[in-house]
C-alpha cells in the first residue's frame, strides 16, 4: 500500500485501521462477558463489563487522532468528509458493545441455561457482521469490486443476525419466566443486534462513496 | 498612446477576475487546489497562450476593427464598462460578444461594418456551448473508460488532482490565446500583433491575480455541485472548445463553452442538465452583451463629440 500512498495518508489509513480493530476487540469482550454468563461468574462480568468500557474509550480515542490528522490534509476534501462520517459512524458500534455490557452488568442480568446458547450466536454473528464491515473499509482504499463484495457479505450476516435474533425473542416470550424478566432480555437481544444492524448501516454509507466515485 | 490604451488593460483585468473561474472556480470552491497556486498557473499560461496562440484571434478583430485610435480606445473602454456593469448587476455576460457589439457600434458611426466577419463571430457564440457540449460529452465517455479501471481511491484522488492542474493550465493557455483579442485585437493597427498579445495577456493575468476570488467561489458553489471528475472533464471540454476557436481565430466565451461543457459531461454520466433558465441566460447573454455594449459605444461618442467637443 506504501507504494501507491501519501505519507499523510498513510498516517490517516492506519488510525483509520487501528480504530477498526479496537472496535473489533470491543465486540470481542463483550463476547467474552456473554460467555462468562454461562456460570453465572459475577466477578468476572463486572470485570469484563470494566473492560469492555476499557475498550470503547480505546477506540474513541484512535477516532479522534484519525479525526485530526485527517484535517492536516490527508486526501481530497470530499473523501476526507466520507471518511470521517463513516468513522463517526463506526464508532456507533463500540458504543452498542458497550451498551450491551452496561445493561447486563448494571441490571445484574441472568441469561436462562436454555437460552444461553442463542444469545452467544446471536453475538457472534454481530461480529461476523462487524468483521464484514471491517473488511470492506479496508478494501475501500484499495480495491472498489472487492468492497462491494464485502459490503454484500456484511448484508448477509446481517440478515442471519435477524434471524437469529427473531427466533430468540419468540424462545423468550415461550418461556415460564416473569414478564419483566422476558421484557429485560427481549431489550438485551436488541442491543445485541443493533451491532450487525449498525455495521451493517455503516457498510451502506461505504457503498455510497463507492457509488459516488462512479463516472 | 498609453492613455488610449488604459481602457484595454481595465478590459483585460474585468476578463481575468471573471473567466478565471470558468477554469479554475470548482477546483478552488472545492479546495481541490489552493486559490493562489490556481491564479499562479492561470497568470502564466494566459500569458503564454496569448502570445503563442492569439495572433490569428488578434488579425480577425483587427481586420473588423476601425482604423481610428480614439473610436478604437472607446470601443473597448465600452466593452469594459458593459462587462462591469453586467457583472456587478449579476447578469451573465461575455467580453467576446461586448466587444463585438461595441466595434459594430463603432462601424455603423464610420458608415462601414464588416457583416461578414461580424457574422461569422455570432455564428460562433451559437457553436460555443454546443462546441462545449459536444467536447464535455466526448471527454467523458472517453476518459471514464480508463478512469473507472482504477480501483484505488487514493490513486484516483491523485489523478484528479494533477489532471486538475494539467486542464487547469490547458485552459488557461486557451483563455489567453482566444480571449487576447478582445482586449486588444481593435490596437492592432498602432502597436503590432506581439506587443498586442503582451499587453493583453497580461491585463487579463493582472486580473486573475488580483481580483477573481470572488467570482470562483460564486462560480463552484452556485452552479449544481459536480464530482471532481465530471468537473475536471467540463473545464476540458470548455478548454478544447476555446482552443479551436482560438486556432481559427474567432474569440467565443469562455462561461458559455463552461455551461455546454457541464450539461454534455452531465449527459455522457446519464442526467440532463439542460432546461429552459439555462438556454435563456445564454440567449440573453447573447442579445443583452452586444447590444449593451453597443449602445453604451454611442452614448461615450455622443458624449465626448457633443460636450466634450472632442474631434473625432
Amino acid at each position: 500500500m506504501s507504494l501507491f500512498f501519501g505519507k499523510k495518508e498513510q498516517t490517516v489509513i492506519e488510525l483509520f485501521f487501528e480504530h477498526l480493530n479496537s472496535i473489533e476487540n470491543t465486540i470481542i469482550k463483550m463476547i467474552e462477558l456473554i460467555q462468562s454468563m454461562e456460570n453465572n461468574e459475577y466477578e468476572k462480568v463486572k470485570e469484563l463489563a470494566e473492560i469492555v468500557r476499557k475498550a470503547e474509550t480505546k477506540a474513541d480515542e484512535v477516532r479522534r487522532k484519525a479525526e485530526m490528522e485527517m484535517y492536516t490534509g490527508a486526501f481530497l476534501p470530499n473523501f476526507r468528509g466520507d471518511l470521517l462520517g463513516i468513522i463517526e459512524s463506526l464508532d456507533k458500534i463500540a458504543n452498542k458493545a458497550e451498551a450491551v455490557a452496561d445493561e447486563i452488568e448494571l441490571q445484574n442480568l441472568r441469561i436462562p441455561a436454555e437460552l444461553f446458547e442463542n444469545f452467544e450466536s446471536l453475538a457472534k454473528k454481530s461480529l461476523e457482521t462487524f468483521q464484514a464491515l471491517k473488511d470492506a473499509a479496508k478494501e475501500m482504499f484499495e480495491d472498489f469490486e472487492s468492497a462491494s463484495q464485502k459490503i454484500t457479505d456484511t448484508e448477509k450476516f446481517e440478515y442471519e443476525a435477524d434471524e437469529i435474533e427473531r427466533e430468540t425473542i419468540r424462545k423468550i416470550f415461550s418461556l415460564d419466566i416473569s414478564l419483566a424478566e422476558k421484557i429485560q432480555l427481549k431489550k438485551l437481544v436488541h442491543r445485541i443486534a443493533d451491532i450487525s444492524d449498525t455495521s451493517e448501516d455503516v457498510s451502506d454509507r461505504i457503498q455510497i462513496i463507492l457509488y459516488k466515485r462512479k463516472v | 498612446m498609453f492613455f488610449f490604451l488604459l481602457p484595454a488593460v481595465f478590459f483585460g483585468w474585468s476578463l481575468g477576475a471573471n473567466d478565471a473561474a470558468n477554469i479554475f472556480g470548482t477546483a478552488v470552491s472545492n479546495r481541490i487546489i489552493k486559490y493562489r497556486t490556481a491564479t499562479i498557473i492561470s497568470a502564466v499560461f494566459i500569458v503564454i497562450g496569448a502570445l503563442l496562440g492569439g495572433a490569428k484571434g488578434l488579425e480577425t478583430i483587427n481586420s473588423v476593427s476601425t482604423s481610428n485610435l480614439i473610436l478604437a480606445s472607446i470601443s473597448v473602454l465600452s466593452a469594459a464598462i458593459t462587462m462591469t456593469l453586467m457583472t456587478y448587476l449579476g447578469v451573465p455576460v461575455s467580453s467576446s460578444q461586448a466587444i463585438v457589439g461595441s466595434i459594430v457600434a463603432v462601424g455603423l458611426l464610420e458608415g462601414n461594418v464588416n457583416w461578414g466577419i461580424i457574422s461569422k463571430l455570432i455564428l460562433a457564440w451559437i457553436g460555443t456551448p454546443l462546441g462545449g457540449m459536444f467536447f464535455g460529452f466526448l471527454s467523458y465517455k472517453l476518459l471514464s473508460i480508463p478512469f473507472n479501471k482504477i480501483k484505488s481511491i487514493y490513486l484516483r484522488e491523485k489523478i484528479i488532482l494533477i489532471s486538475t492542474l494539467i486542464i487547469g493550465a490547458y485552459g488557461s493557455y486557451s483563455l489567453g490565446a482566444n480571449n487576447v483579442a478582445n482586449i486588444t485585437g481593435v490596437f492592432v493597427k498602432y502597436i503590432g500583433i506581439q506587443p498586442a498579445a503582451l499587453l493583453g495577456g497580461i491585463s487579463i493575468a493582472l486580473g486573475v491575480l488580483t481580483y477573481s476570488y470572488k467570482v470562483m467561489m460564486t462560480v463552484g458553489t452556485q452552479i449544481i455541485e459536480l464530482d471532481y471528475f465530471s468537473a475536471a472533464i467540463a473545464v476540458l471540454g470548455e478548454s478544447i472548445t476555446v482552443w479551436i476557436y482560438a486556432l481559427l481565430g474567432i474569440p467565443v466565451s469562455t462561461s458559455q463553452a463552461i455551461v455546454g461543457a457541464v450539461i454534455g459531461a452531465g449527459f455522457a454520466k446519464g442526467s440532463k442538465l439542460v432546461n429552459k433558465k439555462v438556454i435563456l441566460k445564454i440567449v440573453s447573454a447573447w442579445v443583452n452583451t452586444p447590444i449593451s455594449a453597443g449602445i453604451i459605444t454611442f452614448l461615450i461618442y455622443l458624449l465626448l463629440k457633443g460636450i466634450f467637443k472632442i474631434d473625432i
